[in-house]
């Protein structure tokens, strides 16, 4: 099977998760190889009739990740991360919360702990 | 007086160690072809259906459409090493055919995880059997280089499955081989010991097994151990890694099964190439060459059957 640059950067990213990892080579079926076996690379292509084996670096699976957060966020993400919020607050206020209760649970417990204070 | 002491020079270098490719010439030989470009294996199509007390004439005439698998010759090619004037002069030892002699096992080398790739790459379902995925006692330390964590070992119930798929593929049940990387091997040895001492593991083989680097055979298939064959990434369908991919924590060894007369291979001889007294270099060049490429001889892989490591 073969895939296109941009499927392969989605594929690869566990590879940069290695701090010293920069660049990599990789080949449409998804073969990748680290510098030091660029030359094994360039040999898999040749021989399986690929195209030269794409270079990868770390900074396009950043930008990658980069268009990611400029995304509007789907409505789960956002709720998650408004209840993390939330309980991050709570915490701070001394209010007792669970992961499990809802955002509207914990903005109730959040107000009436202002009340009290009041 | 004192003693004088001198510094003695042994003769004899000890050169790096390369794994065995004996196990590639247990395949059909294309060896005449090696010059060629390409070798084509022609493969048959289905035969007409068999009628018991034919009634209707005439007989519905078709053709037998045929295919064929091919496989392109690679040349091996050894960069070029100098072996300088000092050294030809001052070394105790002769480093000329040292660098001949590595060269040719390096190339050995190359070729035999080409090899291996070809047999145990293209052609494997895992829903076929043919990917056959471990189930013995999990063990940490049978990881291919770079892994982590447990791996199933090898269990007779496993090549008892890579055994039934050859045979349900009716796969003649002489000429079996299987390469297994050894931490795998030695490992499953050690789990199985006692009923593969029942089966008579390494009694049965012959002089010419021993020095085709066999150590023992296992419900059909004798078993040649290697410091490294294949890699596969770990998938519900584990696939295969090229030679010289970077391994991730979570790859897994894998074992290659075959069938001699369902592989094939050309393998060429070693050509040398020596600028001696080159007079750019002020001493000798040396490089090498070799042609080779192997082939399974049927589209489908049947004849091939991987064991792959689970978790």
């Amino acid at each position: 099977m073969k895939y296109t640059k941009e499927q392969l950067i989605e594929m690869v990213k566990p590879y940069f998760k290695k701090d010293k990892v920069e660049l990599l080579y990789v080949t449409e079926d998804n073969q990748v190889f680290y510098p030091n076996c660029k030359v094994q690379a360039s040999s898999h292509a040749r021989v399986y009739k690929l195209r030269a084996p794409f270079e990868i670096t770390r900074a396009d699976v950043v930008v990658e990740k980069t268009k990611q957060v400029i995304e509007k966020p789907k409505k789960a993400d956002k709720v998650d991360s408004d209840k993390e919020a939330l309980i991050e607050i709570a915490k701070e206020m001394g209010v007792k919360v669970d992961k499990r209760m809802s955002v509207e649970n914990i903005e109730k417990l959040i107000k009436e702990k202002e009340d009290a204070r009041e | 007086m004192a003693d004088v002491r001198t510094t003695a020079f042994t003769r004899v270098i000890k050169d790096q160690l390369f794994a065995g490719n004996e196990f590639l010439l247990k395949s059909v030989s294309h060896d005449a072809f090696v010059n060629d470009k390409t070798v084509e294996i022609p493969i048959s199509g289905t035969l007409p259906d068999v009628v018991e007390d034919r009634t209707l004439y005439p007989i519905a005439v078709q053709e037998r459409t045929d295919t064929r698998q091919t496989y392109d010759l690679i040349e091996f090619s050894l960069g070029a090493i100098k072996l300088a004037e000092k050294d030809k002069k001052e070394l105790s030892y002769p480093k000329a055919s040292s660098i001949l002699r590595q060269h040719m096992l390096s190339l050995k080398n190359s070729i035999a995880l080409r090899g291996l790739y070809n047999w145990g790459g293209a052609g494997l379902i895992a829903n076929s059997g043919q990917i056959v995925l471990t189930t013995g006692t999990a063990a940490a330390n049978i990881t291919p280089p770079g892994g982590t964590g447990n791996r199933n070992g090898i269990d007779l119930a496993d090549m008892a499955a890579a055994a039934l798929k050859l045979d349900e593929d009716n796969v003649p049940s002489d000429g079996r081989y299987m390469t297994m990387p050894s931490r795998m091997y030695w490992n499953f040895v050690e789990a199985n010991k006692a009923e593969l001492l029942n089966l008579d593991y390494n009694k049965s083989l012959s002089n010419g097994d021993i020095s085709d680097g066999v150590v023992s055979k296992v419900y059909g298939f004798k078993i040649i151990p290697r410091s490294y064959t294949l890699v596969y990434a770990d998938a519900a369908t584990p696939t295969i890694k090229a030679v010289g991919a970077a391994t991730a924590t979570t790859d897994h060894w894998a074992a290659v099964g075959w069938q001699q007369d369902e592989v094939a291979r050309a393998l060429g001889s070693t050509k040398v190439y020596r600028n001696v007294d080159d007079a750019t270099y002020q001493g000798d060049l040396y490089s090498a060459t070799q042609r080779f490429n192997n082939t399974q001889m049927r589209t489908d892989g049947v004849g091939i059957v991987t064991i792959v490591q689970d978790s």
